[in-house]
């Protein structure tokens, strides 16, 4: 069912990580993305490698969790490393026909696939322990400044905002407006693209009239109770910085710190 | 004879996981050919996930169900043709409109179904007059009717199907007094005209009272009662223990009982309750004005 | 906080709401007179009272519902929301945060993932300041029974809840009066209840005028007042016994009449010396048992 999907899903919690101040986590992780390309040494990778895990352990999120996340993603980290494998030239380990496989392709190839599960990982980290609403609003306010230069923040945020909420609405209606269609007799699962295209009107018809519907709702209630745009606008729950937040901006800059002079002092992979 | 059979249908929510849950447990049920069936039991139930089961759009985890004496997961390949037969009207049924015209959607189920351009015209017509939408609203779009005419437009669309078996999830939902009328009746006479067989699922006491033979109680996926309406509604207590409320008659009914009156106790719409009394206070030595 | 009690200045009837000759139609292209959704409306409803409005879908209710909070705007006479023209844009927010609106769908009027999130929408649109927004926000979602719930998804409670919070995010902008236009028609019976349950203690403990649209008698019932529209004009207006003693002019609109009501009425045709006010199993049981045990 369409409802099983839960990238990006919000794991309710207490922890360390879930207190965090939503504009630091956001800031840091886009930090620590950055920061797990620096290194190009085995030292590097491995300090990365080794905060990310100490995250994990800190935010409570079952290691389960974190791998059925990390699913999606194997297609690509499978073509990826085939690639690199194949393509980066060095000692030759096995060579048939055109292809050599050699060894500084193999370190190549779990390099990146290191680099990339961990990104993967920390972005997930990051929805699984910020509510979507905090997280919109943490981008709001990183951004604001861009509103001198015209850029309708509030109005992003605000989208956003209404998008999830109502993805999971949207999921449960197309599985309903789908149930009915079959029921009466819409074949969805046989036939050529062609047609399985077309049997797919019956349900997007309704989906758009239904969104319209409560998109017409949705706008009246908003406005019923008072809403105007981003002018005036106070907000429940004000963002302070705390000392755990500014304890984890320090261990950022430190690995980052680290990971530069393991690329001055270590050997090299890549 | 016995035209629906299930056989200790279970049907399991997210088999495998940790959210593993029972919607059906082991229900065995039989309906006769030509009854009117009321279906009822609070959010949860059971009772969605029940009907679903009859037209193959939920298969059961373990065992059997049968339409006509025929096990419906024979051939997998052939569960649409089971569903031309046993047509089902789901919750808020004009929120799948999506034809440009009322003809063209009424016409959907029929041309699924695979019959000749002359078959399909008789039988929209058919469908629309039954439903009582007037021939000169065919050709507007869904999206012009009222929200009744909607209602009525969907469920023609089933309804041109001809099922033998004719399931409504909440048919008057949301709907004012006079729509619900109007709604109540087009299943009824599609009932008596089609000799067909129907299961009404609703939250409605008093609908379920007036239009159903028998009654099937769900609670926590499994089968609390199954009697003739006349039955059930006796069962008062039993009824309000399971979350369910029983229409204000027969509670006035239930209240005048223990007060000492005689009077039965299968009273379910103002109409019996209307006679009852009547014969009781021009009988006895009553003051009349 | 919300719920001065209905009696202000000195015990006298404050109004809440005055609507004189109002006239309305939607302009929309190639609509004909019939098109006309109100037609000289005048009525007035005071704080603190309970009105349930009736009629059939399309009957103008809705539409009149909307003046009430300036969603919509007269086109001919005038609406007051207490001393407040709602044809004055100045004072708009002060009219929609005075006479806050719930509306039927459950699904459709929740902003925000988490319900805590969405109860405060209002008042952070009012720009309340934060701490008071906190205050707010837990105080409507105890006087709803949701404060258990503030952290859940708001999508995945039941419909009942839904609407529960819908009225808390109303609340939390410290409304004078309610506005339901069938809160109730897309739910089960318990949710039915859980919300006609919160409407009545919120009027009853706080004082809030309510204005409820409902096509389910039974909540009809629980009102103070009950006001019928037909086709843009008012037709009644009483307490529920006057209106449902009516019974025949309301069966013959197609609208519904209690059992109890309806029952006792059939008997009283019959030539049987029964009241027609009767409203409700118990006084309708008392009734029978009078003259059945005689």
């Amino acid at each position: 069912m369409l409802s099983d999907i839960t990238i990006g899903q919000f794991f309710p919690g207490n922890s360390v990580l879930h207190r965090l101040d939503p504009r630091v986590k956001l800031i840091l992780v886009f930090t620590y993305i950055v920061a797990v390309f620096i290194p190009d040494n085995w030292l590097g990778l491995a300090l990365s490698v080794a905060l990310l895990l100490v995250l994990i352990g800190l935010s409570r999120i079952p290691p389960k969790v974190m791998i059925k996340g990390l699913k999606p993603v194997l297609p690509l980290l499978a073509f990826t490393s085939l690639i690199n494998i194949f393509y980066v030239k060095g000692t030759i380990l096995a060579e048939f026909w055109i292809f050599k496989i050699s060894l500084e392709g193999i370190y190549t190839a779990l390099f990146i696939a290191v680099r990339i599960l961990c990104l993967i990982a920390a972005g997930s980290l990051l929805t699984y322990t910020t509510s979507p609403t905090a997280l919109t609003d943490a981008l709001e306010r990183i951004m604001s400044p861009l509103k001198v230069l015209h850029v309708p923040v509030h109005e992003i945020a605000m989208m956003m905002t209404i998008a999830l909420r109502f993805i999971p609405t949207l999921i449960e209606e197309t599985d309903k407006i789908m149930s009915a269609q079959k029921a009466r007799g819409a074949d969805m699962e046989s036939g050529n693209l062609l047609h399985r295209v077309k049997a797919l009107i019956p349900v997007l018809v309704p989906l758009f009239v239904s969104s319209f519907r409560r998109a017409y709702d949705l706008a009246t209630a908003m406005e019923c109770r008072c809403y105007h745009g981003g002018e005036g606008r106070t907000r429940l729950k004000q963002f302070h910085m705390v000392l755990a937040d500014y304890i984890a901006v320090a261990v950022m800059l430190l690995l980052v710190v680290l990971m530069i002079m393991t690329n001055l002092f270590s050997s090299a992979v890549l | 004879m016995a035209f629906i059979e299930t056989k200790n249908c279970t049907v399991r929510y997210s088999p495998g996981t940790p959210f593993e849950k029972e919607a059906l447990s082991a229900v065995s049920v039989t309906v006769e050919e030509g009854e009117f069936v009321g279906v009822i039991g609070h959010t949860g139930s059971g009772k969605s996930s029940f009907v679903q089961l009859l037209n193959g759009l939920l298969k059961p985890d373990d065992g059997v169900v049968l339409i006509d004496g025929k096990n419906i997961w024979e051939n997998p390949k052939d569960i649409r043709f089971v569903r031309f037969q046993v047509g089902m009207v789901f919750q808020y049924p004009e929120h799948q409109l999506f034809e440009e015209t009322v003809y063209k959607d009424i016409a959907f189920g029929p041309t699924n179904m695979g019959l000749s351009a002359e078959e399909v015209n008789e039988r929209v017509l058919h469908a629309a007059q039954l439903v009582g939408l007037p021939q000169e609203l065919l050709e507007k779009t869904p999206f012009e009717l009222s929200g009744g005419e909607k209602r009525r437009a969907a469920i023609a669309g089933v309804l041109a199907m001809e099922p033998r078996v004719l399931i409504l999830d909440e048919p008057t939902a949301g709907l004012d007094p006079q729509g619900r009328e109007m709604i109540l009746e087009v299943i009824g006479a599609y009932h008596r005209k089609k000799k067909a067989t129907v299961l009404l699922v609703s939250h409605s006491m008093e609908d379920v009272a007036r239009v159903a033979d028998r009654v099937l109680v769900l609670n926590h996926g499994e089968v609390a009662m199954f009697e003739p309406t006349n039955m059930i509604f006796s069962r008062v207590q039993e009824l309000e223990s399971i979350g369910l409320t029983v229409p204000a008659i027969t509670k006035i009914c239930k209240g005048l009982r223990e007060k000492g009156i005689a009077l039965p106790d299968n009273i379910y719409t103002v109409e019996q309750a209307h006679a009852v009394l009547l014969s009781l206070l021009k009988g006895g030595d009553v003051r009349a004005v | 906080m919300w719920g001065y009690g209905y009696l202000e200045s000195g015990g006298k009837q404050v109004t809440m709401f005055s609507v004189n000759d109002l006239c309305f139609k939607y302009e929309e292209e190639g609509a004909d007179e019939k098109a006309v959704v109100l037609d000289n409306i005048s009525l007035n409803i005071q704080k603190g009272s309970f009105v349930a409005l009736l009629g059939h879908n399309g009957c103008g209710k809705s539409t009149l519902a909307k003046h009430f909070n300036a969603m919509l705007l007269p086109l001919g006479g005038t609406v007051f929301v207490k001393d407040m023209d709602t044809k004055d844009e100045d004072k708009v927010y002060n009219i929609r945060s005075t006479v806050g609106m719930v509306l039927q769908n459950p699904d459709n009027q929740l902003i925000s993932t988490i319900v805590e999130e969405d109860v405060a929408f209002g008042p952070e649109n009012l720009g309340v300041p934060p701490e008071e927004i906190r205050k707010r926000v837990d105080n409507a979602l105890h006087a709803v029974g949701m404060y258990d719930y503030r952290l859940h998804a708001s999508h995945k409670l039941s419909g009942g809840q839904k609407q529960r919070i819908a009225i808390a995010g109303v609340l939390a902008m410290n409304p004078e009066c309610i506005v339901l236009d069938e809160p109730t028609a897309m739910l089960d019976p318990q949710g039915r209840h859980e919300v006609m349950e919160t409407v009545c203690r919120l009027h009853r403990e706080q004082g809030i005028t309510v204005v409820l649209i409902t096509h389910y008698m039974e909540e009809a019932v629980l009102a103070d007042r009950v006001v019928v529209m037909e086709q843009g004009h008012l037709v009644m207006d009483g307490t529920p016994r006057e209106v449902f003693s009516k019974a025949q002019i309301l069966k013959d609109m197609q609208l519904d009449v209690p059992q109890p009501t309806e029952l006792c009425h059939l008997l009283h045709h019959d030539g049987v010396a029964l009241p027609t006010d009767v409203l409700t199993v118990e006084e309708c049981v008392e009734a029978l048992t009078l003259l059945l045990k005689k």
